[in-house]
């Protein structure tokens, strides 16, 4: 009877250490598999590594987010603790995800929300990128897999955007499979202590010669149906949550067809007691130079970087209750990527200033 | 679905959960329902097809077994179903032979008959089950077995579903026993059957569909890849075509071993044979075998056959005379088999006219060879010869799948002409494009050391298996954690090299511009 019962049960012993086994090496498998540039979703990442608990302030979106704000900086000058939270392209319906992802390690006492992606996601909207598997992958290739990510893919691929291979969006080494080789980066991303060391902030020395769009309109120009749907039911979401909620727009070449979608979108997220602020509106305040500040139609350069960090941390510590955290010793490790941060964007200033002098003597 | 498909496997771990559950005795009505799922899902649309081609087999064999007392009776019988049988097979998968040869005259001769083709969905393994019917009911008719008394039982032989994929061709003889005797559970079938599963996943999807990519490239634009190319084209088709249709014989002979169910081997290390009558032998056995049993020796045994070994003994002596009727037996059989692969001329001549050519005069030329072997004081034995003499089949069978890979049988020539021509400024872009497609240097080079070494482990076991080794009894007798971290090994490289998914194009993913 013994060894009947030693019979039956040691291979199921084996099948389950085999699962065991095979579970960790599909996980090493997927991350190995990942393709080299891991900038796409390198911020999506980079939040696991984050201590836990100790970030104040978080700022979610896309592009418009993290080339914007920079929590190094933000960090020196203000003793803000920050995290741009933040993928290319991003899609306003990955927002409540997003935070939901957040607040499975941090507590912050506010989450700024990019509100160009209510802008940029109707089709037939000036400049628009509407949803895609590219701006869903951005972000979701940066998540771990969880019931969080698994009701995004559920609710969204096959319903907003078309794809056949749904399987490949929860598991992504169906999708990268092949392309990819084991590596440093890819090692810690695994093992979740891969560290974004400017917490997100992407640095950009380029630059485009514009010139500001002048209007001034109140008029009011409606999103789509589904945007409204998906800008209401995270109003709904973020109001269950104890934290405050930031609306922002950041410095771009705003058009006037933007404001008023902008002021569609500014009305109903008043109407749930949240702030928003429209950046466009405070260029000269903030000092901005459209000729030297941007580096395309749509993203500002290191040099706008550096005046919209300084406006909306002021703002921010005027609105809101934010603790002073650059003489506490427990934040101390904002401080370790502080002297690379400072070559790296001297470095960046000086480029840039080349440029600018070339453009100049063109 | 496909075999090396998601949906196969969940299929496949489902059914053999729910064949377990079942009372021993009944558990081949279980394998019957999950076969006539299987090939509802693909084919349903054409399943009257199938039902009636069983139904017909069933009938006659009862009336051959039990009823009828004629030879005379029994012999029409057997003639009417197997020509409904064959008849059905032809017209779904064949017919269009006839137009496409009549087109094909008229250019010859400068007239447009401009006859249309036809486009007959076929049940999925129709010509599989069609030659194993056909076997059964010829066992019954030469009384080698009785007539199965259960019509479902037919109906679980002739519609197995592993078998239905690709092969292999079973026989009732051999099948019978294990369908419906099967042994209690044990889960040494489950560990084997999963081994076999992995490593012909592996020989699929990493080294065939990977191959298959370059190999595709070439032979899509012969007018731009010529010379080496073609050379290293076939060279690969050759690897290709054997990873991909072993593998696949693996994955199904695996699958089956989970139920229990031991199929024949279809395969059996041919790219070893030294000559190529061995390597026929060895390179789809149950075709091979099948048409030997029940085209060859039947026509050879005939009376036609009969009377033309003596004419021809008289003819041209008893030495040369007794070989014409063997060969003009073996030449029906070859193109039949040419005709099995594909309703074209080049599958005549590929698969069937010049494997004939082949062995005919490798049997006429025997002696002579075996005169210059005396004479150049070769030793037979020596492992390198062996080598040469592999390598020598090998080289006679890329012969064989350059006629194969061709857009036509008139092309064919054209194709082996352009292997003599070579355009040196083609060399970069296909590097760039095939080769290295969207991946980056560094992904390119790990992905094809990972293929080579996959390449050496395969040529590893089948060198084995040649010299007889039972290369599954010897993994099983291994250190667990050897055996374990060998099947997980090839399970990663499955997962990270193999092709399958939705594929990625990193320029659809470029960051600029966000």
């Amino acid at each position: 009877m013994k060894e009947k019962l030693k019979k039956s049960v040691k291979p199921i012993i084996r099948i389950v250490a085999f699962i065991l086994v095979f579970a960790f090496v599909f996980v090493f498998l997927t991350y190995t598999s990942k393709p080299g540039d891991l900038r796409n979703s390198s911020r999506i990442y980079g939040l696991y590594a984050e201590k836990k608990n100790t970030l104040d302030v978080v700022n979610i979106g896309g592009s418009a987010t993290f080339v914007y704000y920079a929590p190094l900086q933000a960090w020196e000058n203000h003793g803000i603790v920050s995290y741009d939270y933040a993928a290319a392209g991003v899609q306003a319906e990955l927002y409540k995800h997003m935070i939901e992802e957040v607040l499975k390690t941090q507590s912050p006492e506010l989450i700024v929300i990019d509100a160009r992606a209510f802008q940029y996601r109707d089709a037939e909207n000036d400049g628009s990128q509407p949803p895609s598997e590219f701006t869903y992958r951005t972000t979701l290739d940066g998540m771990r897999l969880s019931m969080n990510k698994i009701r995004f893919i559920n609710e969204n691929v096959g319903t907003r955007i078309e794809d056949d291979d749904k399987l490949s969006y929860y598991l992504d080494l169906i999708k990268y499979h092949g392309h990819g080789y084991p590596n440093k980066d890819k090692m810690k991303l695994m093992l979740g202590i891969y560290k974004e060391k400017y917490n997100g902030f992407f640095l950009e020395a380029k630059n485009q010669e514009l010139t500001k769009c002048e209007f001034n309109t109140t008029d009011k120009r409606p999103v789509s149906e589904d945007t409204e749907k998906v800008l209401v039911d995270l109003l709904e979401y973020i109001k269950q949550i104890d934290c405050e909620f930031l609306f922002t727009v950041s410095p771009y070449l705003e058009k006037e067809e933007h404001k008023q979608t902008f002021n569609y979108v500014e009305g109903i997220i008043k109407q749930y007691g949240y702030n928003f602020l429209d950046a466009n509106d405070y260029i000269e305040e903030m000092g901005i130079d459209y000729s030297t500040d941007f580096y395309d139609e749509k993203h500002v350069n290191i040099l706008g970087a550096t005046k919209y960090t300084d406006f909306l941390s002021r703002y921010m510590i005027d609105n809101y209750d934010l603790p002073d955290r650059s003489d506490d010793p427990a934040y101390a490790f904002m401080n370790d990527y502080v002297d690379e941060w400072h070559k790296d964007i001297d470095a960046s200033k000086e480029k840039l200033s080349e440029i600018l002098e070339d453009n100049s003597n063109e | 679905m496909t075999i090396t498909s998601l949906n196969f496997f969940v299929f496949l771990g489902l059914t053999t959960i729910v064949y377990y559950l079942f009372p021993k005795k009944y558990r081949w009505i279980s394998l019957l329902v999950f076969s006539l799922a299987f090939f509802s899902l693909a084919s349903i649309e054409v399943a009257g097809y199938f039902v009636f081609g069983v139904a017909t087999i069933y009938i006659s064999s009862r009336l051959i077994g039990e009823k009828l007392t004629t030879q005379k009776a029994k012999k029409a019988t057997i003639v009417i179903a197997l020509a409904f049988n064959i008849a059905m097979l032809f017209l779904l998968k064949y017919i269009n032979i006839i137009p496409n040869t009549i087109n094909g005259f008229g250019e010859l001769f400068n007239i447009d008959f401009h006859l249309g083709t036809i486009n007959l969905i076929a049940p999925i393994g129709i010509s599989y089950y069609t030659l194993s019917m056909i076997s059964y009911l010829v066992d019954v008719y030469w009384t080698t077995i009785p007539a199965e008394k259960n019509f479902f039982k037919v109906m679980l032989f002739s519609c197995y579903y592993p078998c239905l994929i690709s092969g292999p061709f079973i026989r009732y003889t051999q099948m019978k026993s294990e369908f419906f005797d099967n042994g209690d559970f044990e889960w040494d079938n489950i560990f084997k059957g999963f081994h076999r599963v992995v490593y012909g996943l592996l020989k699929k999807m990493v080294i065939a569909d990977n191959l298959a990519i370059i190999v595709n490239a070439i032979f899509a634009d012969t007018d731009v890849y010529s010379g080496p190319f073609i050379v290293i084209g076939v060279v690969f088709y050759a690897l290709q075509i054997y990873c991909d249709f072993s593998g696949c014989m693996d994955i199904v002979i695996g699958a089956s071993k989970l139920y229990g169910v031991k199929l024949p081997e279809n395969f059996e290390s041919p790219f070893f044979s030294k000559n190529l009558s061995e390597f026929w032998r060895r390179w789809h056995i149950t075709l091979g075998s099948w048409g030997k049993d029940y085209i060859m020796y039947p026509l050879l045994k005939s009376e036609a056959f009969q009377k033309l070994n003596k004419k021809s003994k008289k003819k041209f002596g008893k030495k040369l005379g007794k070989k014409i009727p063997v060969f003009l037996a073996i030449l029906i059989l070859w193109v039949i088999i040419g005709i099995w692969h594909g309703a074209s001329y080049k599958y005549i001549f590929a698969a069937g006219i010049l494997p004939w050519i082949y062995l005919t005069s490798s049997e006429l030329l025997e002696e002579s060879f075996v005169k210059l072997r005396n004479k150049l004081k070769i030793n037979v034995e020596s492992k390198w010869f062996h080598i040469f003499q592999s390598l020598r089949t090998l080289f006679m069978m890329c012969i064989v799948w350059l006629f194969a890979l061709a857009p036509s049988f008139t092309q064919s020539f054209a194709l082996i002409a352009d292997i003599f021509k070579f355009d040196p400024t083609v060399v970069d872009p296909f590097i760039s494009e095939v080769i290295m497609g969207d991946h980056t240097l560094y992904a390119v080079l790990f992905k094809w050391a990972v293929i080579v070494v996959t390449m050496l482990g395969v040529a590893i076991v089948d060198y084995l298996k040649y010299n007889n080794v039972d290369v599954a009894e010897k993994f099983n007798s291994c250190n667990h954690i050897f055996r374990f971290a060998l099947l997980i090994a090839m399970i990663g490289v499955t997962l990270m090299f193999g092709v399958y998914g939705p594929g990625f194009v990193p320029a659809d993913f470029i960051y600029g511009g966000f």
